[in-house]
């Protein structure tokens, strides 16, 4: 009775975020929630995913495309590989798809984004080329194999045709503020430049709500989960590019107003074979401090790790990246865990997966 | 019968009802059928798997020790390029539950426990990205059904929670269960008997639920007792 193939990568992200307004709610002030009873900003998960999204889809990783023009790009694909087809012949191949998979369409383009990989397409066309008649099961499998990392990891839904849906690989949980927030408003008034002299007072005014806080962000990834998805060698690196697009990307909301792009102060990733933790209830007792959250977050985020050993497995490996100087007790048990940079901490990280999916080899 | 109960908590949690694409309301406790996907999900069965029906048998009921507070998540859902749907999603925020499981089959309880805490896929409070905060917490007992557990079973709210009430010895919590666990008399329908997961196929059964009459009442250890001589007695002079 053991699941004896779990392993989970924690990551846990402090950082200090200045005046901004990164994710809005329909009356355009910064999202919240309550937690230990007091008000957080939050960020929410599906915020902060599109923008990991698109730090995904600058790397060549096989990376998706949320689209409408599947059709579009099929064609495309099939006309370049067989350049003596005619574009009827092309468009007829093309529909036989949308037939036999019940993806419905509009005109040309699909009734809903679809999040399709390069490969896929690829795949697809060739597949188109190499047969005449379409075998449903054959089809469906292309759509499940060969999957963009962002597939993999967020998972898919396809609504009309639920067989081609994807289980994501990872966890991502909505970043709340460590502390309380007081909510503020920042008034302004704009002045026409062509306005009369002899006239007084502003031509616009308005109030824009904002906040700054030290944010908890917690994501977790199912590593055999990714592996199932995407295969031993894509899922290290796979693994790798999430880390890192957790760590480096910033949801764009009235970015250019606040100017708010900052990194961590301070990660955690944890490599745990029985279960995710998140640390969030570290923050449940919000940080007070009148000298910056950070230095007191990472003590309370260090001490909730050091407490929750008392009820699950010690984590096969545990690094830290931190900005800041840490106090620690002196048989900490983390004083030995931290690296010197971005670049140290993602090739730790892959020297470790390396090494569980050469072991899982060899247990074959 | 083995009952083991198990704490929900984290900084947001819900709990779908009946709903429509824009629209997702929670409903204000737990459901048994998200206990049971969380469960599912810990054993690593596929959405499809029949396994996951015989998950209802189990004997369930849920303590509400801090209810929390409901709101609306706005999203906004990119279906169509330069096309944007608005999403309303009801979510409970800063909650506290215990639910409780029992079983006469004490080595299926046994093997739920250990799944928990060790899970094939993460788990969740109603949504993905509801992480449960820290790790779940499980006790285990022997002998009792899920009611009489929660009876008795302390105040699981927020230290700060049980302060706001520290006028008071004792708190009253809600308890629901299933109906044959309290009186088997009043019960009303709920829709959350998992008929299947599977998203080709997703369905709910009707589930006869109980509401514990006059609550339950719970030893709050945050009480402090009070100088009851406070009163203004502007005659105390003469």
């Amino acid at each position: 009775m053991t699941n004896k193939n779990n392993l989970y990568l924690d990551i846990n992200v402090l950082q200090a975020v200045p005046s901004s307004n990164i994710n809005r709610d329909d009356t355009g002030a910064p999202k919240t929630a309550l937690y230990g009873g007091v008000i957080r900003s939050r960020v929410s998960s599906q915020s902060w995913k599109r923008a990991m999204r698109h730090a995904l889809n600058d790397k060549n990783l096989g990376s998706g495309l949320r689209t409408v023009k599947l059709a579009q790009l099929l064609k495309e694909k099939i006309m370049s590989l067989d350049s003596s087809l005619s574009e009827s012949d092309a468009d007829n191949k093309v529909k036989e798809v949308f037939k036999s998979t019940g993806i419905k369409q509009k005109k040309e383009d699909t009734a809903a984004l679809l999040l399709v990989s390069q490969g896929q397409v690829e795949k697809i066309a060739q597949y188109l080329l190499d047969h005449e008649e379409i075998d449903k099961k054959e089809l469906k499998e292309i759509f499940n194999g060969n999957q963009s990392v962002d597939l993999a990891l967020f998972g898919r839904m396809v609504a009309d045709n639920p067989e081609l849906n994807v289980e994501g690989s990872s966890q991502v949980a909505h970043a709340i503020s460590t502390h309380e927030v007081v909510p503020e408003f920042d008034y302004f008034t704009a002045l026409d430049d062509l306005q009369k002299e002899d006239t007084t007072g502003a031509t616009m005014l308005g109030s824009i709500e904002y906040n700054s806080s030290t944010l908890y962000r917690y994501a977790n990834l199912n590593f055999p989960e990714l592996v199932h998805n995407l295969g031993a060698e894509t899922a290290v690196e796979g693994a790798v590019e999430f880390i890192k697009s957790f760590v480096l990307s910033m949801p764009t909301g009235k970015q250019n107003t606040f100017a708010n792009k900052t990194l961590p102060n301070y990660v955690m990733i944890s490599f745990r074979t029985d279960t995710p933790v998140n640390l969030v209830s570290a923050f449940e007792e919000p940080v007070k401090s009148n000298r910056g959250y950070v230095k007191p977050s990472i003590k309370k985020l260090e001490k909730e790790y050091q407490n929750t050993l008392k009820m699950v497995d010690t984590p096969i490996k545990t690094l830290i990246l931190s900005m800041e100087e840490i106090e620690r007790d002196k048989d900490s048990i983390l004083k030995d865990d931290q690296v010197t940079d971005l670049n140290e901490l993602l090739s730790k990280v892959s020297e470790e997966l390396q090494q569980v999916v050469q072991n899982e080899n060899d247990n074959d | 019968m083995k009952t083991i109960t198990i704490k929900l908590t984290g900084p947001l949690q819900s709990f779908g009802n009946e709903a429509t694409f824009n629209q997702r309301t929670t409903s204000l406790h737990p459901s048994k059928s998200a206990v049971i996907g969380m469960i599912a999900a810990a054993f690593g069965y596929q959405r499809d798997d029949e396994k996951i029906t015989d998950l209802n048998s189990l004997d369930f009921a849920v303590r509400i020790d801090q209810p929390g507070r409901v709101f609306t998540e706005f999203q906004t859902v990119e279906w169509k390029k330069d096309t944007r749907k608005l999403t309303y999603r009801g979510l409970i925020q800063d909650a506290v539950f215990v639910v409780a499981i029992g079983n006469e089959n004490d080595s299926l309880i046994d093997e739920i426990k250990f799944a928990l805490r060790h899970p094939v896929y993460q788990l969740f409070l109603g949504r993905r990205a509801n992480v449960p905060a820290g790790v779940l917490q499980i006790e285990e007992f022997s002998g009792i059904n899920p009611v009489q557990v929660l009876k008795d079973f302390p105040w699981q709210a927020s230290k700060w929670y049980q302060k706001s009430k520290s006028n008071d010895q004792t708190v009253k919590v809600e308890l629901l269960a299933d109906t044959k666990l309290l009186t088997g008399e009043k019960y009303f329908m709920v829709k959350d008997g998992v008929g299947s997961f599977s998203q080709k196929n997703r369905f709910f059964n009707y589930r006869p639920v109980e509401r514990a009459r006059n609550g339950i009442d719970l030893i709050n250890p945050a009480y402090e007792e009070k100088d009851q001589s406070t009163d203004h007695d502007a005659l105390d002079a003469l």
